[in-house]
């Protein structure tokens, strides 16, 4: 120890060494602070349902799930913001494909790992966990006075609404129809009811099997009616929000889709009719188009706006109008019931260019193609996606009153002339009477292919093949026959002269592919719905 | 520039680099100053200071893999009887007259596939740019308490802030559909570092060598950025940076993000007359990224060596044997690079339309524990002949405890994802994984006098790994559905559906089903039917291909790698060369799919051995052709074993030739040394690799990846 202070000569060796030290300890006493690091990007969970401001975020935040969704990196539109109209048409005759996008859905190459297929599955069950985190999270500070109950029931309203049109949606693509099996007892989709934030909950989640469609659609018409006594009436909502956000007479509207689906004839009229007088059509078919966000038609859409929205990759009004990927099929484009001078045909172009269609017009030629102008914002994609709108509750209704046990086909021609008769040029001599339309199966064929046209290219057409499979009326066996995917013949597309061919072959009912895998992202997994895979995958 | 005064010492550089890609735009150049500068303040005392600044100007392209304007992508799709320019459009390139969006059909009747752009218009008028400006800065005090007590204290900064451009034109290309696209972003990211150092170096005795070191260290990181653009230029002519009310949709967004590591660490090094070595290591180490209760980890550490050759019974062999060294050692090290705060749940922003909203961004896992591998060396070094010959040898065993891995979770479950797993994932320690291997190395002095020197040397690595063990015994799949880890196995091979061939009677491609039996994918109908070899004709029986189908179709990492090196002299001439060598890997040549898919587009000239009929069936190995059905033909989704090659290689990895001037001539100059060299690299490939290039591959996959590049250098080295 002598030796050590003998060799300190100086004292500012001192005077430095110890200032140096003791920062350096300074430093060390503080050392907890550097390694607690909270981020600054996101809210952690155990805060993100503790104010007004944050639940209303994470209510507004559910939504993105529905318009954007996640895809690979940046979302594309999974489900309800393009994907749902995107894959319902192209998996029917009436919208033809014309490069590779949506080819594989076209053409039924799908496999478990196709792209298209697994993010409907997936983007759809982030939508509906999202959904369920959302009733959780406010059943929560309901209980704990943080909100209001009236304000909680309507969020709660709108997570129930999501999380039942959600699972439909699945019903219709990876399950067999209601009607396959007596009782539909045949599988359908996991109904997922429980919020899976934690590793405890994801244990308990993976042993839920896939049910029965039944099941699914009960989950389903028990979610929407819960909604509905929960939902605030679109009265209640303000702005772009009266269509955009779930209300009552969305829940309701929903309910006459389900039941449709089910066959329940009496239960889609009653549904329908609680929306009388709450909704009309707009006096052009192209009303719910030309304003999207405000007309008196659209029930529920899926909000875009120049800023958010699924990209040049998916959204509409890229894929449909600017990239020109998918086009009108000269199968429905020729059919002759499909009046000539229909406004749903009418065109207004000033030039060959996509940015010269005027917004007027339904329909706009390129190439010798005829494509649809129902989405009209082909630069920055502020379209909104369309749900549900008050003409398919009409034509659910009319449809209902047609086929159900005692038709009433006077009011079936009522509602079907609603929706058919404001596009027509001149309805006094063109509209359908109870003499042209005298039998229940002339009436449901009308009504079906009124639906091919009111609805063509908003992705309707699939959830109508995949019901009408058992259908004796209108039935449809598998899926249709095709313009083959590519560019048809300049000369394919005549009004009135039936389109004769080439065709892509129909796909029979029976074939595996008339619904889709379920994928192998799930699978991998999975045990539980691995042993429970559609047949043939 | 270098140099010392009897105080200190300094040293002064300056740097400049140009490099031009091998796929253009794709150049890099850089700019930097080093000086590092220390004074003896006091006989006690040493400050100094190092600090080096560098500026990176890097100008790429859009290099995306499955992206209609991604080079490889576009390029390899361009049909060769397209051209390039087209004097009769009005931009002078060739775009299509019905379809300006597209590259022009030319003399084809339809279109290329998918809308393919003139990816050369794209390349001359699309901007891809990022300038980095970094500094590394950093004082330090040395304090000399005793001769053989030292401390010393430094602090550092390190600073990166990158600027970045993005212009895509409005006419053609990437930015066509949104009328024009430009963003300029910026990032900063700051890391902050504080040592203190406390080292005791004493002989004892005058055989026994001590050194203790105490290490405390802090890391302090902040990384923060935001970017700003819009889409639907009013004109191509705002192109050079954003400029305000030239955008028809203003688009903004930022983030930040901390990180800190604290560590506290003894070494311990002992030897006997440097005969017997020994070394103790321990280290307590904190990080921000793990939970509370898990934040710090304590990793030990040791090692022991023998020179053989310094004891006395090995005095007559030393003529032989000049050194001989046996040494062992085990460390412990934690992983610190798991990403940000993985164990936390989180809700993030996720805007619905323009309305403000948060949502569920990351699954939390508050059992998340460090990540430690656990490393054991054995081995030796010898000098033969007073350094004629070197021999190496080592043995590592290297265990990986409580990996950390995003683990893909059950889709249906609704979980956030990622990119690379996008149905759901969570930070999990999901179990052991172990490397091991054997390495040699070898080196002679085959000619050494006056004129002439030449020595070689060589390396080998024998190396292999094994899943040990997974959290519930659980198989994980990549969520690519390319890789999987399975106990027992090599980590991450590829897996798919093992591919028998071709149907010779109607070209649908064949693939083994679990049990080994076959089935062929008709490609008229897109289904599966039993394949009977002895009855090909038939395809009346249904079957299917399912996921319970997939097999191990190949290992992703090398199991021998190594180098050979020779240097030569002669006179004033240097001459030197390395070849190195890899291989018993397998990839996944997922390039070679592409250019085989079945669109209108130009393929490999491999579709050319493709099954027409009964008497022309072709290779064998590739199916016939029919338009659009890529998905079905070649199994697009999923990895199939037609599209697995052997990785093995031998390359010609670097090539020197250099003249010194005699000092005869240099010490008039006044100068000390002064060479000039010609170097080439990557010049030469033997390997039967069917792509680009087998170093290509990410995981086992190749996948239309930007090649490595031939590189000839001309220099000069001089010192003054």
């Amino acid at each position: 120890m002598k030796n050590i202070f003998k060799s300190l000569k100086n004292y500012a060796k001192l005077a430095f060494i110890v200032p140096v030290l003791l920062t350096g300890i300074l430093i060390s006493s503080c050392n907890e602070d550097i390694i607690e690091v909270d981020p600054f990007t996101s809210i952690s969970e155990n805060t993100a349902f503790s104010t007004p401001s944050l639940i209303d975020l994470s209510v507004t935040g559910m939504y993105q799930a529905a318009a954007i969704g996640q895809y690979t990196s940046t979302g594309r539109g999974y489900i309800f913001g393009a994907a749902f109209v995107q894959q319902g048409d192209n998996r029917g005759e009436d919208a033809l494909n014309l490069e590779a996008f949506y080819r594989i859905t076209y053409q039924a190459t799908y496999d478990g790992g196709t792209a298209n297929n697994v993010y409907y599955w997936v983007d759809t069950y982030r939508l509906i966990n999202r959904a369920n985190i959302v009733i959780d999270g406010v059943t929560k500070a309901v209980a704990a006075g943080v909100i209001s109950a009236e304000k909680g029931n309507d969020y709660i309203g709108e997570a129930l609404y999501i999380r039942a049109i959600s699972h439909m949606e699945l019903l219709f693509h990876f399950s067999k129809p209601y009607k396959f099996t007596a009782g539909a007892t045949h599988p359908g989709v996991p109904y997922r009811d429980v919020p899976n934030t934690t590793l405890e909950n994801l244990e308990a989640g993976a042993l839920l099997g896939r049910g029965t469609v039944k099941e699914g659609y009960d989950k389903v018409i028990a979610d929407l009616t819960q909604a509905e006594t929960k939902l605030l009436s679109k009265n209640s909502r303000t702005g772009n929000g009266k269509i955009t956000r779930a209300t009552k007479e969305a829940a309701i509207a929903m309910k006459t889709r389900a039941y449709l689906h089910m066959g329940d004839w009496d239960k889609v009229i009653t549904e329908g009719n609680k929306l009388n007088g709450l909704y009309s059509l707009t006096s052009s078919p192209n009303g719910p188009f030309i304003n999207s966000y405000s007309n008196t038609e659209s029930i529920f859409s899926i909000e875009q706006s120049a800023t958010n929205n699924p990209g040049v990759n998916a959204a509409l009004a890229s894929q449909y109008k600017t990239r020109l990927l998918v086009c009108i099929s000269p199968i429905i484009w020729n059919d002759s019931e499909w009046l000539p001078d229909d406004k749903r045909r009418f065109e207004s172009q000033t030039g060959t260019t996509t940015g010269s269609v005027s917004s007027d017009a339904m329909v706009f030629s390129s190439g010798n193609k005829k494509f649809t102008n129902k989405y009209k914002d082909g630069t920055t994609y502020t379209d909104a996606a369309p749900v549900i709108r008050y003409a398919e509750v009409l034509l659910n209704m009319a449809e209902a009153y047609a086929r159900k046990s005692s038709p009433d086909l006077a009011s079936a021609l009522t509602n079907l002339n609603l929706v058919r008769n404001r596009a027509l040029a001149t309805p006094a001599t063109q509209a359908h009477t109870a003499s042209t339309l005298s039998t229940q199966t002339l009436m449901v064929q009308a009504i079906l292919k009124e639906r091919r046209i009111e609805f063509l290219m908003e992705g309707r057409r699939w959830p109508d093949i995949h019901r009408l499979q058992h259908e004796t009326i209108g039935g449809i066996s598998g899926i249709p026959a095709k313009a083959p995917s590519g560019h048809p013949v300049a000369t394919a597309y005549n009004i009135g002269t039936p389109y004769a061919g080439p065709f892509q072959a129909a796909l029979p009912y029976s074939d595996f592919r008339f619904i889709w895998p379920i994928p192998i992202l799930e699978t991998n997994v999975n045990p539980t719905l691995a042993g429970q895979q559609n047949p043939g995958y | 520039m270098s140099g010392s005064t009897d105080k200190g010492n300094y040293y002064f550089s300056l740097g400049y680099t140009s490099q031009e890609g091998v796929t253009l735009p794709n150049d890099m150049t850089r700019y930097s100053i080093r000086a590092n500068v220390d004074q003896k303040v006091k006989k006690w005392l040493t400050i100094g200071t190092n600090i080096s600044i560098s500026k990176t100007d890097y100008d790429g392209l859009n290099t995306g893999v499955n992206s209609l304007s991604g080079n490889i992508f576009n390029a390899i799709r361009q049909h060769p009887n397209v051209p390039i320019y087209n004097p009769e459009h009005p931009s002078g390139y060739n775009f299509d007259l019905v379809d300006a969006r597209t590259v022009g059909r030319w003399q084809n009747t339809t279109l290329a596939e998918s809308n393919i752009t003139n990816i050369v218009y794209v390349i001359d008028n699309n901007v891809f740019k990022s300038k980095v400006n970094r500094t590394l800065a950093s004082v330090f005090a040395d304090v000399t308490i005793l001769p053989s007590l030292k401390y010393k204290a430094q602090a550092s900064v390190d600073q990166g802030l990158t600027e970045g451009f993005l212009y895509y034109n409005s006419v053609h290309g990437d930015g066509a559909g949104s009328g024009g696209i430009i963003r300029n972003n910026f990032q900063n990211a700051t890391r902050w570092n504080w040592q203190n150092v406390l080292s005791f170096n004493e002989t004892i005795a005058e055989n026994h060598n001590l050194a203790l070191v105490l290490i405390n260290e802090f890391q302090s990181q902040r990384v923060n950025s935001f970017f700003a653009g819009g889409n639907g230029l009013s004109n191509d002519f705002f192109n050079q940076n954003l400029i305000s009310g030239s955008v028809t949709t203003q688009i903004s967004g930022g983030s930040m993000a901390d990180k800190g590591f604290v560590s506290y660490a003894s070494r311990i090094n002992y030897n006997y007359k440097e005969k017997y070595f020994l070394q103790g290591s321990m280290r307590y180490d904190g990080i921000s990224d793990l939970p509370k209760a898990n934040k710090w980890g304590l990793f030990p550490g040791a090692s022991v060596g023998w020179a053989i050759s310094k004891e006395s019974f090995m005095e007559p062999l030393l003529d032989v044997v000049s050194d001989l060294k046996l040494r062992a050692s085990y460390a412990e090290v934690g992983n610190v690079s798991i990403g940000e705060t993985p164990y936390l749940g989180l809700y993030s922003n996720y805007k619905y339309s323009d309305y403000n909203g948060i949502a569920f961004s990351q699954m939390g896992n508050d059992q998340l524990k460090w990540e430690t591998s656990k490393k054991l060396d054995v081995g030796f070094d010898a000098n033969l002949y007073q350094g004629k010959f070197k021999l190496g040898f080592d043995y590592f065993l290297n265990k990986q405890d409580g990996l950390i891995l995003r683990v893909p979770l059950i889709p249906s479950l609704g979980i956030p994802g990622s990119t690379s797993n996008p149905g759901g994932e969570v930070a999990k320690n999901i179990g052991n994984l172990e490397n091991h291997g054997y390495e040699f190395t070898i080196g002679a002095t085959l000619v050494n006098n006056d004129n002439f020197n030449w020595s070689v040397d060589a390396n080998l690595s024998l190396v292999g790994n094994e899943v040990k063990k997974l959290v519930d015994g659980s198989d994980i799949i990549s969520a690519d559905n390319y890789n999987l880890l399975r106990e027992g196995e090599s980590m991450y091979n590829l897996f798919g559906y093992k591919y028998w061939g071709v149907n010779p009677a109607n070209g649908n491609p064949v693939y083994f089903k679990e049990d080994g039996s076959l089935v062929q994918g008709n490609i008229a109908t897109s289904n599966y039917k039993v394949f009977d070899p002895a009855n090909p004709t038939d395809i009346t029986q249904a079957s299917s291909l399912a996921a319970t189908d997939r097999a191990i179709i190949g290992n992703v990492l090398p199991t021998y790698f190594g180098a050979f090196n020779s240097k030569m002299s002669y006179k004033d001439f240097d001459f030197g060369f390395m070849i190195r060598f890899s291989g018993g890997n397998d990839i996944h040549n997922t390039t070679r799919r592409n250019i085989l898919n079945q669109g209108f587009t130009n393929n490999g000239v491999e579709i050319l051995g493709r099954w027409q009929s009964v008497e022309n069936p072709g290779d064998g190995w590739t199916p016939k052709l029919d338009n659009g059905k890529d998905a079905f033909i070649n199994l697009t989704a999923a990895a199939s074993s037609r599209f697995v090659e052997k990785g093995d290689y031998i390359k010609l990895d670097n090539v020197t030739f250099g003249y010194s001037f005699p000092n005869s001539i240099l010490e008039k100059a006044g100068i000390d040394k002064l060479r000039v060299f010609v170097q080439g690299q990557n010049l030469f490939m033997i390997s039967d690799y069917t792509g680009l290039d087998p170093e290509m591959e990410s995981l086992g996959v190749d996948w239309n990846g930007n090649p490595r590049q031939k590189v000839i250098t001309m220099g000069i080295n001089m010192s003054l």
